[in-house]
């Protein structure tokens, strides 16, 4: 079927969420999203690809440490016949420890185009600082 | 009706017609795993529906062609790394994408629509008027 393809950019499976950690609350398959986490000097943000879900579908939980990010899509329509399958359509779920670096508080969410940004400040005693010398 | 069109005749034809059609989608299911982006492809009789996850793409970055049963899809994905950060995890991909395939049928290029919402691309491809499938009614005389 596929007369011209371009490398450039491969594609791992999506990987699914395990059912003994997780803990979907719909039917359906579940999946972990692909995240970038980076850190800076106040900050440590973390992307994640959460392609096909709407805004309010996004849940973000805190709870001892550790932030679980929630994210359900809504299936294709059942009169849609599925001719040419390359990946699964599902639910999101991911699990990341805070840490006692971030501030829990301030964590700031972001969802625009299907990628939800995640802002977690650093707690002050962990935040660079320059020490003038007298 | 006239030359020998008769229903037996019409049941053989839709017979060869499904045997060519599932040659082609056992073919089309054989392909490509690990291209970006990947692509799933739909059908409800009247359209194909192409759907492709591409998350935090812009609108202006996508570019489609419909000619024929082909449809073709480039683009790039470029995820700008923030400012002096260090990366703890990098599994998001970045970079310049090019997908091509044929479609089971010939498309009608002007009914060709394309909506980005969500970081999902839905491509909808009416199917051009000679290949739809005609239901053939026989009258009792």
């Amino acid at each position: 079927m596929t007369t011209q393809e371009k490398r450039n950019l491969e594609v791992r499976g999506k990987q699914m969420v395990d059912r003994a950690t997780g803990e979907p609350t719909r039917e359906g398959p579940w999946y972990i999203p692909e995240v970038d986490i980076n850190e800076g000097d106040m900050t440590i943000s973390v992307y994640s690809d959460l392609p096909g879900v709407r805004p309010e579908a996004v849940d973000v939980d805190i709870r001892e440490g550790v932030l679980t990010l929630t994210a359900e899509v809504e299936p294709m329509p059942a009169t849609m016949r599925l001719i040419h399958q390359e990946y699964a359509v599902g639910s999101y779920q991911r699990r990341f420890n805070l840490g006692e670096r971030v501030d829990q508080s301030k964590i700031e969410a972001k969802f625009d185009n299907g990628v939800l940004k995640l802002t977690l400040p650093k707690v002050e005693a962990h935040k660079p600082r320059k020490i003038k010398i007298s | 009706m006239t030359g020998g069109f008769w229903a037996g005749d019409v049941f053989q034809r839709l017979g060869q017609m499904r045997q060519e059609m599932d040659k082609l989608f056992s073919q089309s299911l054989q392909t490509t795993y690990g291209v970006f982006p990947p692509i799933n492809i739909y059908d409800d009789g009247e359209k194909f529906t192409v759907r492709a996850e591409l998350p935090g793409v812009r609108p202006e970055d996508i570019d489609i062609q419909a000619t024929g049963k082909t449809l073709r899809l480039t683009g790039k994905r470029n995820i700008m790394p923030d400012e002096a950060v260090a990366y703890h995890r990098r599994e998001r991909m970045s970079g310049d994408f090019q997908r091509a395939f044929e479609l089971p049928d010939l498309i009608n290029a002007e009914k060709v629509s394309a909506n980005l919402k969500d970081g999902v691309l839905l491509i909808n491809l009416a199917r051009a008027e000679q290949s739809k499938l005609r239901k053939i009614s026989v009258r009792a005389s």
